[in-house]
């Protein structure tokens, strides 16, 4: 059985995001395109968790005032938190994601109230 | 462990005042009396009143301790110089809005305790923006400003145009902000740390290749072009500009360009330049890598130009023409950020200063007049300079600004970023730029005409005068005199601005700390 590298974890991110923009430039449907969206964050949050994972140089701690004097995989299970700036990174970017999805949601129900109509290509009064 | 967080606490006092602000505006939203109108609006006004003053003494502190700069939580943001220029002019716009917001009739029936807590919230983004060092403090920075944003553009609830203007935004905007967070997870992953200093340190010392880095910079470009409006993501802007109620359009083109601005100089140069000599900012920067981001970014920003400019010729909408002006503008701040030496960023620095005056003030002009009962077309303005003595000066004064002509505010910010452009070997780059503003004059003077040349009265008696309200004039005052005085005597904020960039190396790897 093969080994699941960091290869693939990017290839699987890349497939994801370039399923997100496919979907945001094709979709009519504020909903579809919102959906899109999240793809592409999801595509962020996957790469973000396979560098975490994978990518242990000391440059993870960078010019830090803290002071971690183990190096590598010793330092990997010891320090353990400062080494998971990936994981961090994704969890901030779920819940902007979340905070998004609530707000774009809300504005097209509004859009949906005043013009009876999701679809992007109607939504356009303003030209030119 | 050293965090630095507590002894320091202090130089983050606009931040906690800001938010100390926001939490009383939510408070008195929800609990406080009925019949309060226009308290909230007081409230956030004073606080925000009390924000910038703090600023500005954090700004004297930095100077009178030798600090040029204070690194909080663990590095991932920074009080600088650099950072409470920008804090100042967010400040300022934030200020401004929260005072002529509070006489608009349709945002206090919409409900203000909305409006001004996501007013707080957006202008927290933008002080965090202008300090953060870290790639996940300027995503959450990004977003603070945006989501609230968002909402702002769709304040009127019932208003197709608004309704339209935030849809576009947000949709626009997430696309953004996803293609940006996919660059800096390679950021992360090519160089193994989120902090723009480690960033900078993994390229100089050969771990991370200086190429791919700079191939998802520009992803993260990208979104940063987005909040600016430069081309070619500046498609969201005539739109969400026109739609959104127009105190939010003076705003989104003002403090949030200026915090695009401040996130942008500091992200790339950290990673893709390094000052000549460390310790002096203020000098020749090198670029680091392919020196071709540079040749990119002045194609971005002539780009940029030339489509606002040319687009703003046949607008019939003072705002939509305002919008494709506020994009023109952004290509001139770009222009320097190709420099790579100090006063370039000197020049971008006083440009946006003197910018939000003009622009604000401009913006302050249409909401005067449509409060007063007239409209946003630029037929709404005929006969405006004899209807309105004021306030017509006032527009046309901005407008001027705006093109570039002395002895205003706007030709001197102009001229710092002509002589850097020229000093430092871009004279096609100068003479593009100066073209377009030439080609600019043509529509700002199509709405001065309008207002002076057009609708002349026969008699004297045949003038039906617009009162705009001591509250409005009182503003556009505040506006004007920058606008002016900055034109005639601008050295002190030419100093600041110097100051600014010459204190505080935008950014500047930092060795690695040998705390014990």
């Amino acid at each position: 059985m093969p080994v699941a590298n960091l290869e693939w974890f990017l290839l699987i991110g890349a497939f994801l995001f370039a399923t997100g923009v496919f979907t945001i430039l094709t979709r009519k449907n504020a909903v579809s395109v919102l959906m899109g969206v999240e793809l592409v964050l999801n595509s962020a949050n996957i790469n973000l968790v396979a560098f975490s994972r994978f990518v242990r140089s000391p440059a993870t701690l960078g010019p830090t005032s803290i002071e971690f004097p183990l190096q590598g995989e010793a330092a990997h299970h010891v320090y353990g938190a400062a080494w998971i700036g990936g994981n961090v990174f994704a969890a901030f970017v779920i819940i902007l994601a979340a905070a998004e999805a609530a707000v774009a949601l809300a504005i097209i129900l509004g859009i949906y109230r005043n013009l009876g109509d999701v679809d992007v290509d109607e939504v356009t009064a303003m030209k030119g | 462990m050293q965090l630095g967080v507590v002894e320091n606490l202090s130089f983050l006092t606009p931040e906690i005042l800001l938010t100390v602000t926001l939490g009383a505006v939510i408070a008195l939203d929800i609990g406080g009396p009925k019949d309060r109108k226009g308290l909230v609006a007081r409230l956030a006004a004073t606080g925000l009143g009390a924000t910038l003053l703090m600023v500005i003494l954090t700004y004297f502190e930095l100077e009178t301790k030798q600090r040029a700069r204070v690194f909080l939580f663990a590095d991932s943001f920074v009080v600088d110089p650099f950072s409470m220029f920008f804090k100042l002019v967010a400040g300022v716009c934030s200020f401004m809005i929260a005072l002529f917001a509070a006489k608009v009739r349709r945002i206090e029936s919409q409900g203000e305790g909305e409006f001004y807590t996501l007013l707080l919230v957006t202008t927290l983004g933008i002080f965090l923006m202008a300090g953060v060092t870290d790639l996940v403090g300027m995503v959450v920075a990004i977003e603070t400003l945006s989501i609230p944003s968002y909402i702002l553009a769709g304040f009127y609830k019932r208003d197709r145009g608004s309704s339209e203007a935030s849809l576009k935004y947000v949709l626009y905007g997430a696309t953004a902000s996803g293609s940006m967070l996919f660059g800096l997870a390679f950021l992360y992953g090519l160089s193994g740390t989120t902090s723009f200093q480690g960033i900078s340190a993994a390229i100089a010392s050969g771990r991370a290749d200086v190429l791919s880095i700079s191939l998802m910079l520009g992803l993260v470009l990208i979104g940063l072009g987005f909040k600016i409006s430069a081309a070619p993501f500046h498609m969201w802007t005539p739109d969400v500009y026109e739609g959104s109620p127009t105190a939010v359009t003076a705003y989104l083109s003002t403090a949030s360009k200026a915090g695009g601005f401040a996130i942008l100089i500091r992200l790339f140069y950290s990673i893709l330049a390094r000052p000549e000599v460390a310790s002096r900012p203020e000098g020749q920067w090198i670029p680091i890598g392919d020196p071709g981001w540079t040749t990119l970014v002045a194609v971005i920003a002539v780009v940029t130009m030339t489509i606002g400019n040319l687009a703003a010729y046949k607008q019939t909408n003072v705002k939509r023409l305002l919008a494709y002006s506020s994009i023109a503008h952004a290509g001139y701040i770009l222009l320097g950020f190709v420099v790579m030496h100090g006063s370039g960023l000197m020049a971008m620095l006083f440009y946006i200063a003197t910018y939000v005056f003009m622009n604000l003030g401009a913006f302050l002009c249409v909401i005067a007049v449509s409060e007063a009962g007239g409209g946003e077309e630029i037929s709404d303005f005929r006969g405006l300079g004899w209807r309105a003595p004021f306030l017509g000066f006032c527009m046309a004064a901005f407008l001027f600004s705006l093109t570039g002509l002395p002895p205003l505010a706007g030709f001197v910010g102009k001229v710092y970023l002509f002589a850097a452009l020229v000093e430092h070997g871009w004279v096609w780059l100068s003479v593009v730029a100066a073209l377009n503003s030439a080609v600019s004059l043509y529509y700002y003077v199509r709405v001065v005409k309008t207002m002076y040349l057009e609708g002349i009265p026969r008699r004297a008696g045949d003038v039906v005068p617009l009162r705009i309200g001591s509250h409005f004039g009182i503003m556009l005052f505040v506006c004007l005199v920058p606008t002016i005085l900055f034109g005639i005597y601008w050295q002190p904020l030419a100093r600041l601005a110097t100051w600014s960039v010459g204190a505080s190396a935008p950014v500047e790897a930092r060795p690695v700390a040998a705390h014990k």
